[in-house]
């Protein structure tokens, strides 16, 4: 196990953050059944980065929300700290695919809509989310509505919104998906650092399609095949942290990324029903 | 080397979209940016206050046909501006105007303000249990698509000639319009966004006012808005039966007596109020809705 590389040792012997143990989903529509995950098994430990790589329509972003208690499994279990999880919770925070910003609330308010709901003191809310706003480069913009932003300039406010609660573990959708290519390098970089700085703590399962974004990101890539998901394989990233954007361009990164690239091709062409020669 | 790679890019990105901004505020200001040559004084002017000047002008234009076709007509049916202004003139100093408008506009706003009420409140409890839905909602939609205005000697019969009649008349014409448009308000929210407070840790009673409220905001300002309009019908059917004051009692009254100028004097009188109503509803709107760029006409 890759526990020792990443963690300290008194965490090595601590409970796993999150574990999946043979999670099934099952979607019903009408009479036919389509199975999303397939025996899904996974331990993720306090303050890991793990990435989720795998075709579209595979089941990532099901296997997302079932952590976040959005969505039930309809087999096995989902432990978080050792326990079975029961529903949505602020331990956890979700950054949706989308960006799901509340378009009657400006940037500010959109920003502290996570600590309003925990009922702190205003002023701290506010403070905590001008700071995000500030990390995320859209200071000058708290009085902006949604509409009056751009699409990567609205995805931003989705992830100030989501670091401003500080949640244990953070569940990352494609978050970058929407942000062009310099804005998404930068962004990288910040998440690392602010993932840093929660010492520790911080649990990040981070879904996405770019195979060099998760080799950047993560301690260890799951791959998941094509429909039904299943967990592939599982590879551990050796770079060490802190990282900066060179790495992208090590041999090493390369050959990490084509081995990746080989196994997530196969599963690419089975999703969408082409042969696998 | 994180942090120093940081301000540079969404700094570019933030000055490229400031830019952008600032070009559209000059354009809604009625200025082009520095670079364009100026356009002339009158040509500014006409841009900054077009919607102004286009409601006079309409307005004159419809003072203008309405002259020319009351010129061509019976009189019984349409009098020049002159009379009317004549009638309103008259109105006012005997009084009659005043009292009438008041005792309009007093049924109006107390049953159009308990009409919001409920409408809501009832559109709420629909929109938010599946039960009280399935039980009300076969009811409400037969009722709001009935003409209910032929109950209206009904109310007369149950509350009496007054006040109450008349409340009860507006209420009854103001409520469906007010529920149905809050229920559908509520239904029509963004899952995604319900979802999105479900996993910030929102409770039930946060969703509701945090996301489904506000959302609904701009349909329950719709409903207020159809409701202006059948309150108003509401108010004059009402005192055309069981009233002895009111602008509906004195239009009925004078259609008796062919007096064709206070006829058309309540009915302006009552369009008035309409308008009123309807733009403190836009305004209560842009108060409480400002994320809603509703366009000023001109969509293409
Ligand atoms: N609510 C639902 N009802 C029925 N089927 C669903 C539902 N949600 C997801 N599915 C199905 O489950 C499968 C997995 O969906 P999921 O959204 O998890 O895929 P994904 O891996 O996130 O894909 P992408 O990379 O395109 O976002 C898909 O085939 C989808 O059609
Ligand atoms: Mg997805």
């Amino acid at each position: 196990m890759n526990v020792v590389d990443v963690a300290e040792p008194k965490l090595a012997r601590a409970v796993p953050k999150l574990e999946a143990r043979g999670l099934y989903k099952q979607f019903y529509r009408g009479s036919s059944r389509m199975d999303a995950l397939y025996d899904v098994n996974l331990v993720i430990q306090p303050g890991e980065f793990v990435a989720v790589l795998g075709a579209s329509g595979c089941g990532k972003t099901t296997l997302l929300r079932i952590i976040d208690g959005l969505e039930q499994a309809t087999g096995g279990e989902l432990l978080i700290d050792g326990n079975a999880s029961r529903g949505t919770g602020v331990d956890r925070g979700f950054v949706f695919q989308q960006d799901n910003l509340l378009p009657w609330r400006n940037v500010l308010r959109n920003v502290m809509f996570g600590l309003e709901l925990q009922r702190r003191p205003r002023a701290e809310t506010k403070a905590q989310a001008m700071q995000y706003i500030d990390m995320v480069g859209l200071s000058g913009f708290e009085k902006h509505y949604p509409h009056e932003l751009s699409g990567g300039m609205r995805q931003r406010v989705n992830l100030a919104r989501a670091f401003t609660i500080s949640p244990d573990v953070l569940l990352m959708d494609e978050p970058f998906a929407a942000l062009d290519a310099q804005t998404r390098e930068v962004m990288q970089t910040e998440l690392l650092r602010i993932w840093r700085q929660a010492a520790g703590g911080r649990t990040v399962v981070f879904v996405t399609h770019q195979i060099d974004e998760a080799i950047f990101l993560a301690d260890r890539i799951v791959v998941m095949t094509a429909r039904p998901g299943r967990i592939k394989e599982v590879i551990d990233v050796p770079f060490p942290r802190p990282r900066d954007l060179h790495i992208k361009r090590t041999a090493e990164f390369g050959e990490i990324y084509d081995s990746i690239w080989k196994t997530i091709e196969q599963e690419v062409r089975v999703s969408m029903g082409m042969s696998t020669s | 080397m994180e942090r120093a790679t940081a301000p540079t890019a969404p700094d570019a990105a933030d000055r490229g979209a400031r830019a952008d901004f600032g070009d559209q505020a000059d354009r809604a200001a009625g200025a082009g940016p520095a670079s364009r040559p100026r356009s002339p004084a009158l040509v500014r002017f006409y841009r900054r206050y077009a919607t102004v000047l286009h409601t006079i002008c309409t307005l004159i234009l419809g003072a203008v046909i309405w002259q020319v076709v009351a010129w061509h007509s019976s009189k019984l049916v349409l009098v020049p501006l002159g009379d009317i202004l004549h009638a309103f003139t008259a109105s006012i100093r005997s009084g009659q105007l005043g009292t009438d408008a008041a005792a309009s506009l007093q049924g109006f706003a107390e049953g159009f303000v308990l009409a919001a009420a409920a409408g809501i409140a009832v559109g709420v409890l629909m929109a938010v249990n599946r039960v009280i839905f399935d039980f009300l909602d076969p009811w409400m939609s037969a009722l709001y698509s009935t003409p209910l205005i032929a109950l209206a000697p009904l109310f007369i019969i149950t509350f009496g000639i007054g006040m109450t009649s008349r409340i009860a008349v507006v209420l009854t014409m103001a409520f469906f319009p007010i529920a149905l448009n809050t229920t559908a308000g509520i239904r029509m929210t963004d899952a995604n966004l319900i979802e999105t407070a479900h996993s910030y840790g929102a409770n039930k009673f946060q969703i509701f006012r945090k996301v489904l409220l506000p959302s609904a905001v701009p349909f329950i300002v719709t409903g207020l808005r159809l409701a202006v309009g059948r309150g108003l019908m509401g108010v004059v059917v009402a005192e055309f039966f069981g009233s002895t004051t009111g602008l509906g009692h004195t239009v009925f009254t004078a259609s008796q007596n062919f007096a064709t100028a206070d006829v058309w004097l309540g009915v302006f009188v009552l369009a008035v109020i309409g308008v009123v109503f309807i733009r403190i509803m836009h305004i209560i709107e842009k108060k409480i809705a400002p994320w809603r760029n509703s366009r000023q006409g001109g969509i293409l």
